[in-house]
């Protein structure tokens, strides 16, 4: 696998990224938990601290300089509108496409903001790179428009793979690309399988943390902030690293017109992707039952008994 | 809330460009998430969003089709951008409509180098507000009427009069403001804050109460002679950057009547009288069906405009035409939606109240209804009905 990054970024020395690259991509690293505890309020902050067996980073600065740049990869999907009416097609396996909306996976978005704001603080280059079919090239264009500088689609037949074939084409690409970092929605609203961005890190040996609703980045390292039941939990550690993006993180902008008439300018490369055959495949879809009708139990004071009733009895809730 | 999709019957959407597309949908999201959520509150207080006016400016919706200072976007995709912030309030496509198509526009045609680069960066970052002085309290549809007269005196001219109806008047920091010099109409670029210049805001309207209205005030007004709009004299000169903006207000009239329909329809179909949805019957169906004919209508009407705009073919009489046709269309959607919403529609928990007042001016600024007939009628027969 060819490591150079395909297209180096202005600021970065090459050489030196590559180099620290494959000492991260080593997987000699250790993972180490440093475990405190805090009660802090009603929160528990917990902080964890990742450490890693190569101390060179992909960024680190000579002496005297202080502009950081970065490789931002950013895995986005296109995905059926969240308000779409989902039918389950012929086969029962697959949903019906006819008259389905699709748009960039919603916590995508908050991953290319990032990866936006990520260039704006310290330069590089933001790529977002996809796998699906050329439709989603629509999808690439509105990342495109918001801002990240280059887009690639690996086209594929998505209907037979799986969550594990998926993060090997990815992480495949990611090494090729140089990433230094990678961003991605916390799950796609489709499968809601959650498994891409947490399966890539693994594959490259990098550190990752899911569901990141808040982030700090400086010289190599991060702080990110992740809600958990009754809190947050707070994760300290060193890039490279793929973090996976929650609601709250950021506000994605909106992609302004001259972004969108810049967009069909910027390069859109595609190419067929290369995947292994899935493990597991889908078996069955089933819609939810469909709702039955509201009933009114009655009015008043009246209706009180029944209604105990009914939620102890029939909806078993209390 | 389900996403608002607008109303595509005819499938215009195969029409446009994929940056067109993208374009709406990007103001179409803005409009949903950052203006909708605070329409209501500005509404009866009677005031415009100005925190949003940066936003505005960053989306780069302010002069986006001006050469050099706009993002090269087509006459569709302006187009297309009106027609969203119509979708929202009549308010915030008229803030829109009168800093890039009244302000900028004349100001980059016929500007010095120096006006252009004084104002015009400001202006669509948004951190520069204009308006555009032309209609008088005595002369409306008559502009050549007017009695504002600017007179040389050394480095200076000296302007007296007054100016009314004007849109983002006491917010602006720049007018554009037309007046007689020697018996000719000339623009003049007057700032905030010269001395002799006051405004007064227009209180208590019915209508566009998401827009500032006021009253331009000179009084011995000493303006530098640099502030001359150079390269035009005569009435042609406002009335070519009235033909910029009519051409955004008749795509305005399809968004604002995509909104009322909108609303017409999901409250006909969930609104049960005599056991029934009352979209099942006929008499609402008839209104509803009428506002989907001429939604689609005017919807064709303004993308060929377009087209012939971007192909330097557009004449200002078929501006007048679908300015006509398309805001007299949305007033008449409004109407037969408020009748189907019933009492609902007379409280603000429902937006065609606000739109049905807003079209109210929109039918009358920027040429009446009636005055967009005698230009058309003009037209077609060669013989004018007024001077």
């Amino acid at each position: 696998m060819a490591s150079a990054p395909m297209a180096a970024p202005r600021k970065l020395r090459p050489e030196r990224a590559v180099a620290s690259l494959k000492g991260d991509l080593d997987a000699s690293r250790a993972l180490l938990w440093i475990g405190a505890r805090n009660r802090l309020s009603d929160s528990i902050w917990s902080f964890r601290h990742l450490a890693l067996a190569s101390t060179e980073h992909p960024y680190q600065t000579g002496p005297g300089e202080t502009e950081l740049t970065m490789e931002i990869l950013v895995f986005v999907k296109r995905v059926p509108a969240t308000d779409s009416k989902i039918k389950v097609g012929a086969d029962g396996k697959q949903i019906d496409p006819a008259g389905v909306e699709y748009v960039l996976n919603p916590y995508d978005e908050f991953a290319v903001e990032e990866a936006l704001k990520t260039k704006e603080k310290f330069g590089g280059e933001v790529t977002v790179l996809t796998i699906g079919s050329a439709d989603a090239q629509k999808e690439l264009r509105t990342c495109l428009a918001m801002g990240a500088d280059k887009a690639i689609l690996l086209e594929a037949d998505t209907s037979s793979v799986d969550a594990s074939s998926i993060s090997k084409c990815l992480a495949a690409k990611a090494k090729e690309l140089g990433a230094q970092i990678i961003f991605c929605g916390k799950q796609a609203v489709d499968g809601d399988d959650a498994q891409v961005g947490v399966r890539v890190a693994t594959l490259l040996g990098w550190a990752c943390v899911s569901d990141v609703s808040s982030l700090e980045l400086s010289d190599g390292a991060f702080v990110a902030t992740r809600d958990i039941e009754g809190g947050k939990e707070k994760i300290e550690g060193k890039l490279p690293a793929v973090l996976t993006c929650q609601k709250g993180l950021n506000e994605p902008r909106y992609p302004n017109l001259k972004g969108i008439m810049a967009a069909k300018k910027k390069p859109l490369e595609s190419s067929p992707a290369s995947l292994e055959s899935a493990a597991l495949r889908v078996a069955g879809l089933t819609p939810p039952p469909a709702r039955p009708a509201p009933a009114i139990l009655g009015e008043g004071a009246a209706a009180v008994d029944l209604l105990i009733d009914k939620l102890k009895n029939e909806a078993k809730v209390i | 809330m389900a996403r608002y999709k607008g109303v595509d019957f005819y499938a215009m959407d195969s029409l446009l460009s994929d940056e067109e597309i993208m374009v709406r949908d990007s103001v179409r999201d803005f409009v949903s998430d950052r203006f909708l959520p605070l329409v209501t509150e500005h509404y009866r207080r009677g005031t415009f969003p100005m925190e949003l006016v940066p936003e505005l400016g960053e989306l780069g919706l302010l002069g986006p089709t001006i050469p050099e200072y706009g993002s090269g976007l087509s006459s569709v995709g302006y187009g297309l951008v009106l027609q969203e912030l119509e979708r929202g309030d009549s308010g915030l496509r008229s803030f829109v409509s009168v800093q890039g198509a009244l302000c900028m526009w004349p100001i980059a045609t016929y500007g010095s180098k120096e006006q252009k680069e004084r104002w015009l960066p400001g202006m669509a970052r948004g951190e520069l507000i204009g308006c555009f002085g032309l209609t008088e309290p005595d002369f409306g549809s008559n502009p050549g009427g007017m009695t504002t007269r600017a007179v040389p005196d050394g480095d200076s001219f000296v302007l007296n009069g007054t100016k009314r109806w004007i849109t983002n008047g006491s917010v602006a920091d720049i007018a554009v403001v037309w007046g007689k010099l020697d018996d000719e109409v000339r623009g003049f670029l007057v700032e905030k804050g010269t001395p002799g210049f006051t405004t007064r805001d227009i209180e208590n309207k019915f209508s566009l109460r998401v827009s500032t209205t006021s009253e331009l005030i000179f009084e011995d007004c000493r303006i530098p002679k640099s502030a001359l709009l150079g390269d035009v004299s005569g009435l042609k000169g406002p009335l070519s950057c009235l033909t910029q903006a009519r051409y955004g207000i008749a795509w305005g009239g399809v968004g604002a009547a995509q909104a009322i329909y909108e609303e017409a329809l999901e409250y006909a179909k969930t609104r049960v009288q005599f056991s029934r949805p009352i979209a099942g019957y006929q008499l609402v169906q008839d209104k509803l069906v009428w506002m989907l004919n001429e939604i689609t209508k005017g919807q064709l009407l303004v993308l060929r405009l377009g087209r012939l705009k971007d192909e330097g073919k557009m004449h200002f009489a078929q501006v007048s035409l679908a300015k006509r046709n398309n805001i007299w269309m949305a007033l008449e959607c409004s109407r037969r939606a408020r009748d189907i919403l019933g009492a609902s529609g007379i409280t603000d928990e429902y937006q065609v109240g606000r739109h049905m007042t807003n079209l109210e001016s929109v039918s009358t600024y920027e040429g009446t209804h009636d005055i967009h007939t005698l230009i058309l009628g003009g037209h077609v027969t060669g013989l004018q009905a007024f001077e």
